[in-house]
């Protein structure tokens, strides 16, 4: 068969297959870039879509419309929300979802099932819980930037560089379905016209059942994996603040059994440099000896402290489980599950202090 | 058995029709204006007939007509003697004084019925001055380019490669234009198989008329339904030499300035010869450079149609807004628009071609800027395309050969249309339609996708990217050469120790 | 005695290794993990390297049966078991072969209806994929060839992609400790197994193979090189899921593609999933070539002639299969058929001619 007979028949059928896809040119869609669910009653769940419209005029700034409707599930307020916009719909570029407080007591489970299902979506998704409600969060045109779901988004990355643990669907996912792993998310809350963050939301299963506050999520987060960044304050002498700036923490977790019993031990590492220092004393080597000493002290308290909250609260952030059973052949969880509340952690904290700046 | 004889029984017959008689052959010249026969003088018994417009004027008057109102003459050999010029024959086959006179010799004859007689070559070379390359233009090196005459062109390469192993065999071919092929190589280096394919191939060409070479590419090429050339035409009388000597074979056409050369294979047609002169990171960064700009030229408009129609996720987190705004407004779907704008484009293009340099030049400048912002602000197109189709066009110049930055830019049509039915997926697929068509592809008999299938690693040193010279100590494989070693590799290497 | 093919269609033996390692890594590279990790859990990574091994042993069979036959295998066929019964064996073949291409294009087909079109309407699209794998086969084989040698080159880049989910991964899921006994782990190098299917078309272009004998070594490197491809994403996908999680993954390998985020493009899998074409064409090719190969050999008809009623066949089935079900059905079955052909059918094959060949060295 020659080139020519060829390409006609495929131009043939390309034709006819043409006609059977349905292309979603861009501009004649309307992306979401963010949306939320409030808790509507029993079974019914009410939804906030955000998206950016991009004005017609070049160089304008694009603006903000949000979309509610209240349905029982996902797909049926997408349909809703359909018969209120005048281009489609489609959530593939979305980067952000928020779920409230209430609806996370409630579960959200099923919420999050329709998000991993579909392939258009990507998994750099960030999950959020929302402090009160999510609608007059999404409905509000924020100072800071054009596009409320960009000034999330930068919010909340610029912060899990430094100062809480990262997360995203996958993360959520990883641990909901791991066993020996509870999943945790940022909680956000609407103060004025800005958004916080106000910690970090705790999750058994599905299920919201409390939050660390943010002060302490840089404890969490030096707990919780290696990063180079972040500034922790604490006190020295009586009066005498001073704030190191983390330039790198490594954390490894060590697991040994005593017995029958499983001994964890948290190692964190921490070398940082003084940033700030509230007195008139000169940063010799002595000092720094006693800054680390302080420091090693103050944040071994926090992070005892941290992890006894985990373990009244019965929730698993750190996947000790998961770390446990990685070590321990033909591991028995629904005795792990129990004994967690009671499982003797060690954590150890070493500062190393590298830097003082310019100026000694 | 019959057929056969039948055929050759006509073919006989309509020769002896052909074959005319000399008087006849006399009657049918003086139709034209500007034949010439005449009898000089008294003491002199003979005619002279010759095409004015064929022969040199000076000749005439200088060699022939000079010395023969001098000595008188009795017979045509007195004539041969006398005359200060090689290649004077004496005949009487009329088809050969046919052939003769129409390329520039002067006929002495006795009487205007007897086919007896001499033949002088005086012929007339018209020819234009060897210029500097311009569809090859390099920056350093030789600036000398072929001109029409193939004489001049043989001379230029010969003047290169001064060797009696560097064969040229001529051919005639064209059953109107009779016009001269020569094809060069080195015996030794060229493969024996190669070169038997090449004359085999002119000879058999059947037509009538080849006013230029790029009329035999056609007419040899292995696919002629093929959109990709097959044999590498160059203008540069040192990138000739080059590949003879690599182990290429050439074919010069009477009339073209523009000389064959292959067997090739496609990354050839990204090297320009101007790499040779640079030193080899530069040179294999611009060979890079090109395939990447081919890729480009090629994908770039179909991959904005496939992502903008289908594909809404792959756009990055930045680019979006921008994209949107620019789309926002247009009225055509984004495979109209890339359509009309790479037409555009193309039109441009034709008409700068068309023009006198020029105002080829003002088209350029009229089109680019004044089309393309207006189109822009009339919200036709958008920005963002508008970027995209210029790169894609300036990218499909930067192939060094003509003929294959055609072939780039009229491929990019069907990518167009897959990308519109079926997205990057179908992108992908044309890709693959035309990667079987490539690897199906020769050039005389040698596959196409040259070193890479199948792989050559030695070959790789100098298509993809160029290596140092003293890396080059082996001509190409793929052209599977008598003698492979072009140098002794052990003493181009050898390194002085510290200090020696 | 069947004619063997001509010299100047051979090619080098090098190639076989791209022959061999392009036919086994296919679509189910883009979601094996969680069927082995259902059967031997995060230890599947020594299923891999236990079924790896065996596949290298068959190679070895398959290069001793090949040796002594020096033909390909429809020629051994009807040299072993006469003409009648050597072409039933052929046939066999043939649609063991047909059975297999349909599956690899079935499952790449839904692929693409997953991820990229839903609405892809498969009697319109499956023709022009057939028509592509036509354009590559009517070349012959070396251009078969040549499509897996560059489908190889190709689909490298594609490993460095595996950095982006490593910067999220845990690496302590796997290697810690070893949770599973010999017969799960046995279970998961059998689903394992199903991966290196493919490699059959090397009974039918041995003959293609200038100085074959030689070409062995090539042909266990390919096996290595798709062992370790297979052991990478493996491991890359259990350091990145956790197992549950991989449980209720379809396509891991295609959802570890998600991730990755270029500053000029997002969302790699539409990339990867177009990218894929080279990788299941000469697959596909190679499949439906055997197939030609085979009713030509066996039945004497031309080959261009036998390749039309293969890619009609494939027309034909392949768009039947319609939901997940079905075609995990068909992958099953496939897989099933698969496993004894090479685990019990070559080694019997062997044996046969082994002792075939004794009694008549005898007489």
């Amino acid at each position: 068969m020659n080139n020519i007979k060829k390409a006609f028949v495929i131009i043939f059928l390309s034709i006819l297959n043409g006609c059977s896809i349905q292309p979603r040119i861009l501009e004649d869609i309307q992306l979401v870039t963010s949306f939320g669910y409030d808790y509507a009653g029993k079974d019914k769940i009410k939804a906030t879509i955000n998206m950016p419209i991009t004005p017609v005029v070049e160089n304008a700034p694009p603006g903000n419309q949000v979309l509610t409707a209240i349905g029982h599930t996902s797909k049926n307020i997408r349909q809703i929300l359909q018969s209120r916009s005048p281009k489609p719909l489609y959530i593939g570029r979305t980067t952000v979802v928020l779920y409230s407080k209430t609806l996370a007591e409630h579960g959200i489970l099923s919420l999050i099932n329709t998000l991993q299902r579909d392939p258009e979506l990507g998994r750099d998704l960030t999950l959020a819980v929302v402090d009160g409600k999510v609608e007059p969060l999404l409905s509000f045109h924020y100072p800071w930037a054009e596009v409320t779901t960009k000034y999330m988004e930068q919010l909340l990355e610029q912060n899990e560089l430094q100062n809480i643990p990262k997360t995203n669907i996958h993360d959520f996912l990883f641990r909901y379905y791991g066993k020996g792993a509870d999943p945790f998310m940022p909680l956000l809350k609407k103060k004025g016209n800005e958004i916080k963050i106000k910690g970090m939301a705790l999750f058994k299963g599905d299920r919201y059942v409390g939050y660390i506050p943010y002060r302490k999520s840089f404890i969490m987060k030096l707990l919780f994996e290696n990063f180079k960044s972040g500034i922790y304050e604490f006190k020295l002498k009586k009066e005498n603040h001073v704030a190191i700036e983390n330039l790198a923490s490594k954390v490894d977790y060590d697991v040994q059994y005593r017995g029958n019993q499983p001994h964890i031990t948290i190692n964190v590492n921490l070398q940082g440099k003084i940033s700030e220092f509230q007195s008139t004393e000169l940063i010799g080597n002595q000092l720094i000896k006693s800054v680390e000493k302080q420091a090693d002290r103050t944040i071994t308290r926090e992070a005892k402290n941290l992890v006894h909250t985990f373990q009244d609260l019965n929730v698993d952030p750190l996947g000790l489980g998961h770390k446990v059973n990685n070590v321990t052949p033909h591991f028995n969880f629904s005795r792990w599950n129990k004994a967690y509340a009671d499982v003797p952690i060690d954590i150890n904290v070493k500062i190393k202090v590298v830097q003082s700046g310019i100026t000694e | 058995m019959g057929k056969w004889f039948r055929r050759q029984k006509g073919g006989q017959s309509n020769k002896d029709k052909n074959e005319p008689t000399f008087s006849e052959l006399l009657e049918k010249c003086k139709e034209s204006k500007d034949f010439i026969s005449f009898r000089q003088g008294k003491s002199f018994s003979f005619y002279i007939s010759y095409y004015k417009t064929l022969v040199n004027p000076d000749f005439i008057h200088r060699d022939l007509l000079s010395p023969i109102t001098k000595h008188p003459i009795q017979s045509l050999d007195e004539l041969k003697n006398l005359i200060p010029v090689e290649n004077v024959t004496i005949t009487d086959d009329v088809k050969d004084i046919q052939d003769k006179l129409l390329s520039g010799f002067i006929l002495v004859h006795e009487n205007e019925t007897s086919a007896r007689c001499a033949l002088i070559p005086a012929i007339a070379v018209e020819k234009r001055q060897v210029t500097i390359p311009e569809t090859e233009f390099s920056v350093v090196g030789p600036k000398e380019s072929f001109v029409e005459a193939i004489d001049v062109n043989i001379n230029m390469v010969r003047k290169r490669l001064p060797l009696p192993e560097l064969y040229a065999k001529e051919i005639l071919v064209g059953k109107l234009s009779k016009t001269r092929v020569v094809v060069m190589y080195i015996q030794g280096i060229a493969n024996e198989d190669n070169i038997s394919t090449v004359l085999q191939r002119i000879k058999d060409i059947e037509f009538d008329q080849i006013i230029d070479s790029s009329f035999i590419t056609q007419l040899m090429s292995d696919n002629h339904n093929s959109p990709f050339p097959q044999l590498i035409d160059t203008e540069r009388p040192d990138r000739t030499a080059s590949v003879l000597s690599e182990g290429k074979i050439a074919i010069f056409v009477d009339g073209s300035p523009q000389v064959l050369t292959g067997p090739t294979t496609l990354p050839e047609f990204f090297s320009a010869f101007e790499d040779y002169f640079t030193t080899w990171h530069i040179a294999s960064f611009f060979r890079l450079l090109r395939l990447f700009s081919v890729m480009f030229s090629v994908l770039s408009s179909p991959i904005y149609v496939a992502v903008l129609t289908y594909h809404y996720q792959m756009i990055p987190k930045d680019l979006l807004s921008p994209l949107i705004a620019s789309r926002s407004g247009i009225p055509f779907p984004p495979i109209m628009e890339a359509i009309i704008l790479e037409l555009t484009i193309e039109l441009l293009r034709e008409a700068g071609a068309r023009l006198p340099t020029k105002v080829g030049q003002t088209i350029g400048i009229v089109g680019g800027i004044v089309i393309g912002t207006a189109a822009v602000e009339a919200g036709l197109t958008s920005n963002v395309l508008l970027i995209i189709v210029a790169l894609a066009a300036l990218a499909s110049f930067t192939t060094p050969v003509y003929q294959m930055s055609n072939t780039i830019r009229i491929i990019r049509f069907p990518f167009l249309l897959a990308a519109q039915f079926w997205g990057i997926v179908g992108v992908s697929m044309c890709f693959g339609f035309f990667l079987s068509h490539l690897l199906k592809l020769t050039s005389l008999g040698r596959p196409y996708v040259g070193p890479v299938y199948p792989l050559r690693l030695k070959d790789l040193k100098d298509s993809l990217y160029r290596l140092p010279f003293e890396k080059l100590s082996r001509r190409p494989m793929q052209l599977l050469p008598e003698d492979p070693i072009r140098f002794n590799k052990t003493r181009a290497e050898k390194k002085q120790d510290i200090d020696e | 005695m069947l004619p063997l093919p001509r010299e100047n269609q051979k090619v080098s033996p090098y190639f076989v290794f791209y022959l061999i390692h392009s036919t086994q890594i296919g679509v189910s590279i883009l979601g094996f993990e969680r069927y082995i990790a259902k059967d031997a859990g995060y230890d599947a990574w020594i299923s891999i390297i236990i079924s790896g091994v065996s596949i290298n042993m068959l190679i070895w069979i398959i290069y001793q049966i090949l040796n002594k036959g020096k033909n390909d295998l429809a020629a051994i066929h009807m040299d072993l078991f006469g003409k009648t019964v050597g072409r039933l064996m052929n046939l066999y073949f043939v649609v063991y072969f047909t059975l297999f291409a349909i599956t690899i294009l079935r499952t790449y087909l839904e692929v693409i209806q997953v991820w990229v079109f839903p609405q892809l309407n498969l009697w319109t699209f499956t023709p022009v994929f057939l028509l592509l794998m036509y354009s590559f086969i009517v070349g012959g084989f070396r251009v078969v060839t040549g499509l897996s040698f560059l489908s190889v080159i190709y689909g490298l880049p594609l490993i460095l992609l595996f950095w982006f989910p490593l910067q999220q991964a845990d690496f302590s899921n796997v290697f810690l400790k070893i949770d599973h006994n010999l017969t799960e782990l046995l279970k998961g190098s059998k689903t394992m197994s199903l991966g290196f299917l493919g490699f059959e078309p090397l009974f039918l272009f041995y003959p293609f193979i200038k100085n074959a004998e030689t070409s062995q070594k090539w042909a266990h490197f390919g096996v290595i090189f798709s062992i370790l491809l297979y052991l990478t994403t493996a491991l890359v996908t259990f350091f990145y899921f956790s197992k549950e999680q991989l449980t209720h993954t379809i396509w891991a390998t295609l959802t570890l593609w998600k991730i990755v985020d270029l500053p000029f493009i997002e969302r790699f899998e539409y990339v990867g999933i177009a990218i894929w074409v080279f990788v299941v064409i000469p697959n596909l090719c190679l499949t439906v070539w055997s197939a030609g190969r085979l009713l030509k050999q066996s039945f004497s008809i031309r080959q261009r002639t036998s390749l039309w009623i293969t890619l009609t066949i494939l027309y034909v089935l392949t768009p039947i299969f319609k939901n997940r079900q079905q075609i995990d059905l068909l992958n099953v079955g496939v897989g099933r058929l698969g496993y004894y052909t090479i685990y019990f059918y070559i080694p019997l094959l062997f044996v046969i001619q082994w002792m075939i060949y004794r009694v008549r060295k005898n007489q």
